[in-house]
């Protein structure tokens, strides 16, 4: 009898020890929710774009000649009902009329860096246009280099999605990427197509350029008078 | 007492039945239901103020003239922050007019059975015979008034809608004017820019021909020898020969050059080196 409850002890402490090595994998059947988690603040290349706070303002020029300033009027950090983490900017001018918004929206979780790269972006509405605005440094590293003479050479051409340097309007902007936006072609914002409407734009200035389809543009204005 | 409670009771049904006045549609609301609207059901328009600002706008309308009639009518810019609806509703629950505009595009603005001038707290619907605009004149217009109001729901500080014709008017929260002009000015705007982008294109690539040029003399200069019998003569009758590889090479840093000036790119410049 006693042999048989040691047994049955030992068996026990098999089956114990079988359930907690299996633990790990039942921790990776977690639910969404479950691995959602409340911590709402989005950090990096997103949180950094432009650097938009309530209330900055920014001096623009449009291509027609009108001096105006678009004010950062909204910006908010937040996690919804979906456990997304959110952070939308709304820019705006009085004359011409602009609002243009910023949207990030972000799991709180990945499932590999992958996964995590392919959600940094920020997009950016403006009229019916929309851009997907991808970190620059990744438009950096993509770039083609080839020898020519020696010595490594970029490439870039009218293609090209990144600029090292860029003046706009007497100032020179460093590390600038383009983006080529899609337009809209109905109110429920539901299909778009391809559009020749850029902007350029860089992580610490944010929008510096957008270039429109009937000619015009508005660009970033701040170099002082002399 | 029984009869006496169910007397009570019939009078209370009454009573409460006769104060019932279930809304009915306003006749401001069958206006703009029953408007004959010139445009279709989407249509390109433009606003311009008096300087060179030209806005495209696509405008889209859907109703129903079933027993509760409805009109949906909307605007919006394809590159300013211009983004107006209306929603006019007459049902047996009463009509409503309802406005949204960016940047709270879900956010409406309700008038309930509006009789004209219509209010919802600040806002107002005001209706107009006519609006003289440039040298046009729309009839039938309501006027959206969001002019004392430091509220920041819409971009817009007034928008007058023609109820045959859209929108004519926008004024911005600042009181500029966009004023509905024909096809012809935005295609007059879109010749101007283009006339503009093609002359300071041809600036620019006149200046950095003349920096290429000039660099690419220099080096030539440097690297020129002097020789007998050949084709060319400095000031001194000595003849000057140019190596096929320094002209070649004269040539690719003056490429380099333009291109690195036209792109603007200042590192670019440093790379076209010996």
């Amino acid at each position: 009898m006693k042999r048989m409850y040691s047994c049955v002890f030992i068996l026990e402490c098999t089956a114990l020890a079988l359930l907690c090595a299996c633990a790990d994998i039942d921790s990776s059947t977690q639910t969404y929710s479950e691995r959602c988690h409340d911590d709402a603040k989005i950090k990096g290349y997103q949180a950094d774009f432009g650097g938009y706070k309530k209330g900055k303002t920014i001096p623009f020029k449009h291509s027609d000649g009108y001096l105006f300033s678009l004010a950062v009027t909204d910006r908010n950090n937040y996690l919804d009902e979906l456990c997304q983490k959110q952070l939308n900017t709304t820019l705006e001018s009085a004359y011409p009329i602009y609002s243009i918004s910023l949207s990030v929206k972000n799991p709180s979780f990945y499932y590999d860096s992958d996964d995590k790269e392919k959600h940094e972006i920020v997009e950016a509405r403006f009229g019916q246009y929309v851009f997907s605005l991808v970190n620059p440094l990744a438009h950096k590293e993509a770039r083609i280099v080839e020898k020519v003479g020696g010595k490594d050479s970029v490439y870039f051409g009218p293609d090209s999605l990144y600029f090292d340097e860029m003046e706009i309007n007497g100032v020179t902007y460093k590390d600038v990427a383009v983006s080529y936006g899609s337009k809209y072609e109905d109110r429920d914002r539901k299909s778009s197509v391809e559009s020749d409407a850029k902007l350029y734009y860089q992580t610490k200035k944010g929008i510096l350029k957008i270039e429109m389809e009937d000619g015009s543009h508005i660009a970033i204005n701040e170099k002082e008078d002399d | 007492m029984k009869k006496l409670f169910l007397l009570a009771f019939a009078a209370l049904l009454f009573a409460c039945f006769d104060s019932y006045d279930p809304p009915e549609d306003t006749d401001d609301t069958t206006i703009l239901l029953n408007a004959k609207r010139k445009y279709v059901r989407d249509s390109v328009i433009y606003l311009a103020d008096t300087v060179k600002f030209v806005d495209e706008l696509i405008q889209s309308v859907s109703y129903s003239n079933d027993d509760d009639p409805w009109l949906h009518y909307s605007i919006q810019s394809m590159t300013s922050g211009v983004d107006i609806g209306l929603w006019v509703t007459s049902n047996s629950n009463g009509g409503n007019i309802k406005v949204w505009c960016s940047p709270n595009q879900y956010k409406e603005i309700t008038f309930e059975e509006p009789v004209f001038p219509a209010t919802a707290g600040v806002y107002k619907l005001i209706f107009k015979d006519s609006l003289e605009v440039n040298d046009s004149t729309y009839y039938n217009i309501l006027k959206f008034d969001a002019t004392d109001t430091l509220d920041k729901q819409c971009n817009i500080s007034a928008f007058y809608y023609g109820m045959h014709d859209g929108i004519v008017k926008v004024v911005s929260k600042n009181g500029v004017e966009l004023n509905r002009v024909p096809a012809s000015v935005y295609e007059d705007a879109l010749e101007r820019r283009a006339e503009e982008r093609a002359r300071a294109d041809s600036i620019a690539q006149a200046v950095a021909d003349s920096i290429a040029r000039a660099v690419a003399d220099s080096i030539i200069q440097a690297n020129t020898n002097k020789e007998n019998g050949s084709d060319q003569e400095n000031e001194d009758g000595d003849s000057i020969t140019v190596s096929q590889d320094v002209a070649d090479l004269a040539e690719s840093v003056a490429d380099c050059i333009r291109d690195a000036y036209l792109s603007g790119s200042l590192s670019a410049l440093s790379d076209c080196e010996l």
